[in-house]
């Protein structure tokens, strides 16, 4: 929980998707495999996802490690690993530790 | 109505089962994977004389999402529950006092358990349990379900366990409809506080609960109050009390730990090998040789070696010619003796399909796919195959129940259960049941194919697949209900306990021969009665048009076709039959075998469709695929003969 990684700004990833360069990843998509990031929201998506990461201890504040993309994306929370679609990482809002 | 119990309730993969037994001296599902004891198993606590103990289907939160959760959010507000005893995962403390929250919400005498303990402590946390106690309202017990260690400990609490003094406050809007929505709701074996929270953050089985109890009025009302708060409320009613409990567990686990983890160094292999066994392109070999070694383990060494020396030399030279041989001496040539023994005997067939065809591919079925479950490879297994199965409107969960269908497809309709919804479950019984060919057709298919030209197993093949795209696609489409996406946990892997394997085994062939060896035989005399009023040969009869005319088959094939009911690898035998006489051309080879393929399953399976997903969809779907393969089957005859094929 407590990797303290402040300052370092994760680079700009290929696969954000609006034209211009971003400074720092902004949907936990975009974070590079082996980056700690904190969740910022993820008000919008669906409310089945929603109540679903919060079941498993994801919520906004709580910082997660990006363990791999492919072929589905998957974090690490606490002592457990989570793997879901891209959909989903899609719409979780991120901000660098 | 049953004794009091004690329901354990808990996470997927937190030692839930490994629990029971220890309080029960009873065995039930130990499992990896997310959700696999989906039917609930009950025992007599070895503790407190007349009191069960329950073991409930892992569950992440409430409201219920899976079907899975459903039936435990159903047992904690329906049985009469003497306590609720939680398992909780030592290492996850967070997510573990997230649902503590929301049982000690629901008033009744709770412990929890905290479980995996040497594990949280080999990565250096310290919880100081004492301290949860108090602040929590509830027992902590620390406990190593898999040594026993805490056990006494534990049930010493369960006999004196009293109701939990819990309480924790929501946003201000949350609280205050919680008031008004108490005073209405009707009263139920949980408090009405925790109801009310269920039913704000829309639990499914809350919802039939009230509704089931309360008047068209109250329910108006009640609705309109979670609508009036919802429209308050910036974000999804439920997403706001859970971040409130986060945010109290979070203080807590704060508070508790006195000392963390830095790294995870002594799971390194597990973690290096877990990792790999997930990576995008490492994962593929991994997946290649574990289907592989699964496909050998119960396709060739149990429904091909195992069976043959049982159905062939046990059963066809030893056992059935001296029970025929009895039969016809105590009872003569009756009706009677030919119910028995038969052509379509209860014996002769029935048990013979179900101990000697049967019995071995499930026994070598269940122990890889115990292996597989204790060993977390599972959820990586769903991952890694999950693009594929989103074409067909599925996630990478089907892809075990797809791949067993290659062994037994009876059996693969049953391991559907470790799929979520009904939706997903009745779609890959439908494909299980058109496309996939078993290993035992599959055999008779490959060598009659080789002996054409390659060529002919392409075309099958490709035909095949075809179809199950094709039906997938489109059946995913006009399903009702929504494609699951894959959220899975990645336990970390471990090397399988042989004892448990062993124990979970035998619980399962128990299973087998209670619940479907009579299935069996209630088709076996189905058929002989179907046989015996002249059904079968009328159906025969009535078929040998289409054979011959639709799909070009010399009208023999009628019989063969019939036979593959029966069993799916009588039907391509009886083809085999027609070739070895010189009674097919390579064309009618490579549309007979298609035909076959595409047809029903065996009767077995047919069973197993209706024990699983009802009687009224068993014949939906042989209503479908009856004519769906004589339809392809005539369109390749006629695309082939274009084609200058003969």
């Amino acid at each position: 929980m407590n990797q303290n990684r402040s300052g370092s700004r994760p680079p700009a990833d290929p696969r954000a998707q609006s034209g211009w360069q971003t400074p720092a990843p902004r949907t936990l998509l975009e974070v590079r495999a082996g980056e700690t990031v904190r969740i910022r929201r993820f008000s919008s998506a669906p409310p089945a996802w929603q109540e679903r990461l919060l079941a498993h201890g994801i919520a906004p504040g709580c910082v997660v490690r990006v363990m791999q993309h492919q072929p589905i994306t998957v974090i690490q929370v606490d002592h457990t690993e989570l793997g879901f679609e891209h959909d989903v990482a899609r719409v979780i809002e991120v901000e660098p530790l | 109505m049953p004794a009091e119990s004690i329901a354990l309730v808990g996470h997927p993969n937190v030692g839930k089962s490994v629990l029971f037994q220890r309080l029960t001296g009873r065995y039930a599902n130990v499992s990896n994977y997310p959700g696999t004891t989906v039917e609930i198993t009950r025992g007599a606590a070895s503790f407190l004389p007349g009191v069960m103990v329950i073991d409930t289907p892992g569950v992440s939160a409430l409201p219920a999402a899976s079907e899975d959760e459903q039936v435990t959010a159903r047992v904690l507000l329906h049985e009469p529950l003497r306590a609720i005893l939680q398992v909780g995962d030592a290492k996850n403390l967070r997510r573990t006092l997230l649902l503590t929250i929301q049982l000690a919400e629901m008033g009744r005498p709770m412990a929890l358990a905290l479980n995996m303990m040497d594990e949280a402590e080999a990565r250096g946390l310290r919880i100081d349990h004492q301290a949860l106690s108090a602040r929590m309202g509830v027992p902590v017990l620390p406990t190593v379900a898999t040594r026993g260690a805490g056990i006494k400990e534990l049930t010493h609490s369960l006999i004196h366990v009293t109701p939990p003094h819990f309480e924790m406050r929501y946003p201000e809007p949350i609280e205050q409809a919680l008031q008004e929505l108490c005073s209405v709701l009707p009263s139920s074996p949980i408090a009405s506080r925790a109801l009310g929270l269920l039913y704000l953050s829309r639990d499914p089985v809350a919802q039939t609960w009230i509704e089931q109890r309360a008047d068209v009025a109250t329910q108006s009302r009640l609705n309109q109050k979670r609508e009036e708060l919802q429209h308050a409320l910036q974000q999804p009613i439920g997403a706001v009390i859970q971040q409130a409990r986060l945010a109290w567990a979070d203080q807590t686990v704060n508070s508790v730990i006195t000392s963390r983890a830095k790294t995870d160094a002594r799971s390194a292999i597990g973690a290096q090998l877990g990792r790999l066994a997930a990576h995008p392109l490492w994962g593929l070999p991994i997946l290649a040789l574990v289907l592989y070694g699964m496909y050998w383990f119960v396709g060739v060494f149990g429904a091909g070696d195992l069976v043959g020396l049982l159905e062939e030399n046990l059963f066809g030279e030893v056992i059935n010619p001296w029970v025929t041989d009895l039969v016809h001496r105590t009872l003569g040539q009756s009706l009677i003796s030919e119910f028995l023994v038969g052509e379509y005997g209860v014996w002769t067939m029935g048990m013979t399909y179900a101990l000697a065809l049967i019995l071995p591919i499930v026994t070598t079925f269940f122990i890889a796919f115990g292996i597989l479950e204790d060993s977390g490879y599972l959820p990586r297994l769903a991952a890694l195959t999950n693009r594929l199965f989103a074409v067909i409107g599925l996630n990478g969960k089907a892809v075990l129940p797809m791949v067993l269908g290659l062994g037994c497809v009876t059996m693969a309709t049953m391991t559907t259960r470790i799929l979520e919804s009904k939706r997903d479950r009745l779609l890959v019984t439908l494909l299980l049941a058109l496309a996939v060919p078993c290993s035992a057709q599959l055999g008779v298919v490959m060598g009659m194919l080789a002996s054409v030209s390659f060529g002919a197993t392409l075309w099958w093949a490709g035909v095949v697949s075809l179809v199950l795209l094709a039906v997938g696609w489109l059946a995913a489409r006009l399903l009702p209900g929504e494609r699951s996406i894959l959220f899975v946990e990645l336990p970390p892997l471990r090397l399988p306990q042989a004892s448990n394997v062993a124990i979970k085994t035998l619980a399962r062939l128990e299973w087998y021969i209670k619940e479907v060896v009579p299935l069996f035989l209630i088709g076996t005399a189905i058929l002989f009665a179907l046989d015996k009023i002249g059904v079968l040969p009328w159906l025969i009869e009535t078929g040998q048009p289409v054979v011959s005319g639709w799909l070009g088959l010399p009208p023999e094939a009628s019989a063969a076709f019939l036979m593959g009911f029966l069993r799916r690898d009588f039907g391509a035998t009886g083809l085999f039959a027609l070739e070895s006489a010189g009674l097919l051309s390579p064309m009618q080879i490579v549309v007979g075998m298609v035909t076959i393929t595409l047809f029903v399953p065996c009767v077995a399976s047919v069973m197993m469709i209706a024990r699983e997903r009802g009687v009224r969809t068993a014949l939906g779907i042989l209503v479908l695929i009856f004519p769906l393969a004589v339809l392809v089957g005539g369109a390749l005859y006629r695309l082939l003969s274009l084609l200058g094929w003969s």
